[in-house]
């Protein structure tokens, strides 16, 4: 999946894919099914919104290419289901911006509270002692 | 004889005299910054020393980018291939490496804005212990355990739903301690001055670790002095544990568990051998004649253009 757009003015899916197709992966989402190209067109347009059919579909097309939409066939139509609910299209994104951050800058956000701390299982283990044994020195 | 004065006109007053040393010091800069980061204890650096070293490298390239862009400011149109690699190809090359951190520095800074964007205000517990605490908080819609402090102008302390629901609220006061900690110390500014300038030359990683280590060790002191060692230390264990392997990999880079076992008094910060303390003086004395290298390559130039 790609998050290389962004938005800073926008909220919520707009963030990071644009305007269109932020609306149309909240149609998705709000039909909470299956949808066909006509379907997602007929809601996109039915508050007196001029909307080609073609834009419609490319857009599912493209959202699809990006891997935020699942694209398959229901007889003769094409239809797409989106690959994460909202809360995980949001988790994705910000997993997908911290570990590019960790990625490209090493330790990029300062004061990253957990990434200094684990070792392996034994070692916490000793440690987790040795803080039980700290705990029952000051009760 | 003759062999050193021909270099030493190649060196200062041939084409290249601005080329090589935009290439080599920054490199010997980064290269004794390196060296000297390397005989930092694990725990007890002096977070000026590390500061020095992770900047000097980055401030010895500004200093000959400056010179290379000012002397070829005006020139005009080269033409001679002396004119060119001192007019065109050296102060491009200059241009490259600035334009190389700025972009970095952009990038990182539009990750972060994009996090802020991602983020909620704080609501509920985590709402009312950066109250107590005294901290902008917001929170990250995520499971995943995710906790730092960002923002060059005014610190925000970020921390997810999966961290706010593992900890109670002494562990939650604790950790916002610790970033508070960072934000009133000036880190979150500083760290981003220090990432600008060590994109700019290379080999400053050891020493922004050491800076880190310094700055970490800082924040956890002052923590454990506000909310209490126990409550501090089990929020880093609760952490490390719901972080799984991705941390266990990354801490193995930093050294162990070193923060917890300075907490729970298990390490004690050692004294750095007299030795060391000399090599890393040295260091940093070398790296600031280094960075000083273009005032006396202008003043010569000025006094030779004004005859």
């Amino acid at each position: 999946m790609t998050t290389r757009t962004f938005h800073p003015g926008q909220s919520g899916a707009a963030l990071v894919v644009g305007p269109l197709e932020a609306e149309v992966l909240e149609c998705i989402w709000d039909a909470g099914t299956v949808s066909t190209v006509p379907e997602v067109h007929r809601r996109l347009t039915g508050t007196d919104r001029q909307l080609s059919y073609s834009a419609v579909k490319a857009v599912l097309n493209n959202l699809a290419g990006k891997g935020w939409l699942l694209k398959g066939r229901e007889g003769k139509l094409t239809c797409f289901e989106a690959r994460l609910t909202r809360e995980q299209f949001e988790e994705e994104v910000i997993r997908t911006v911290i570990g590019s951050l960790k990625r490209n800058f090493g330790e990029p956000v300062l004061a990253h509270f957990v990434e200094q701390v684990a070792v392996d299982e034994d070692a916490i283990q000793e440690l987790e002692r040795l803080l039980a044994q700290r705990r029952a020195e000051l009760e | 004889m003759n062999c050193c004065f021909d270099l030493m006109v190649w060196a200062f007053d041939g084409p290249w005299r601005n080329f090589w040393p935009l290439v080599l010091l920054p490199l010997l800069a980064g290269f004794i910054s390196d060296r000297c980061s390397r005989a930092f204890p694990l725990v007890g650096v002096s977070h000026r020393c590390a500061i020095a070293l992770a900047a000097l490298p980055g401030l010895v390239t500004i200093g000959l980018m400056v010179v290379a862009l000012w002397q070829a400011l005006p020139r005009g149109i080269p033409h001679s291939v002396d004119a060119f690699i001192l007019g065109v190809m050296t102060p491009a090359f200059a241009a490259l490496l600035l334009v190389h951190a700025t972009t970095r520095a952009g990038s990182r800074a539009a990750q972060l804005h994009r996090l802020r964007g991602l983020s909620r205000p704080a609501t509920g517990r985590l709402a009312i212990a950066a109250q107590v605490v005294g901290v902008i908080a917001r929170e990250l819609p995520t499971r995943d355990i995710e906790c730092f402090i960002s923002g060059f102008w005014r610190p925000i302390a970020y921390v997810s739903r999966g961290a706010v629901d593992s900890l109670s609220d002494d562990q939650l006061r604790a950790v916002l301690q610790h970033e508070r900690a960072h934000g009133q110390a000036g880190d979150a500014r500083m760290f981003p001055i220090l990432s600008f300038l060590s994109d700019l030359a290379p080999m400053t990683g050891r020493a922004m670790d050491a800076y880190r280590r310094a700055r970490e060790q800082h924040a956890d002191r002052v923590a454990a002095r506000c909310a209490g060692v126990v409550p501090l230390a089990s929020a880093l264990l609760i952490m490390a544990r719901g972080h799984g392997t991705d941390a266990a990999l990354s801490m193995a880079a930093v050294g162990g568990a070193w923060r917890l076992e300075l907490l729970l008094g298990v390490a004690v910060p050692a004294p750095m051998s007299r030795r060391n303390r000399a090599g890393i003086t040295a260091g940093i004395l070398s790296n600031l004649l280094l960075a000083s290298w273009p005032l006396p390559h202008v003043a010569l130039l000025y006094v030779y253009c004004t005859g």
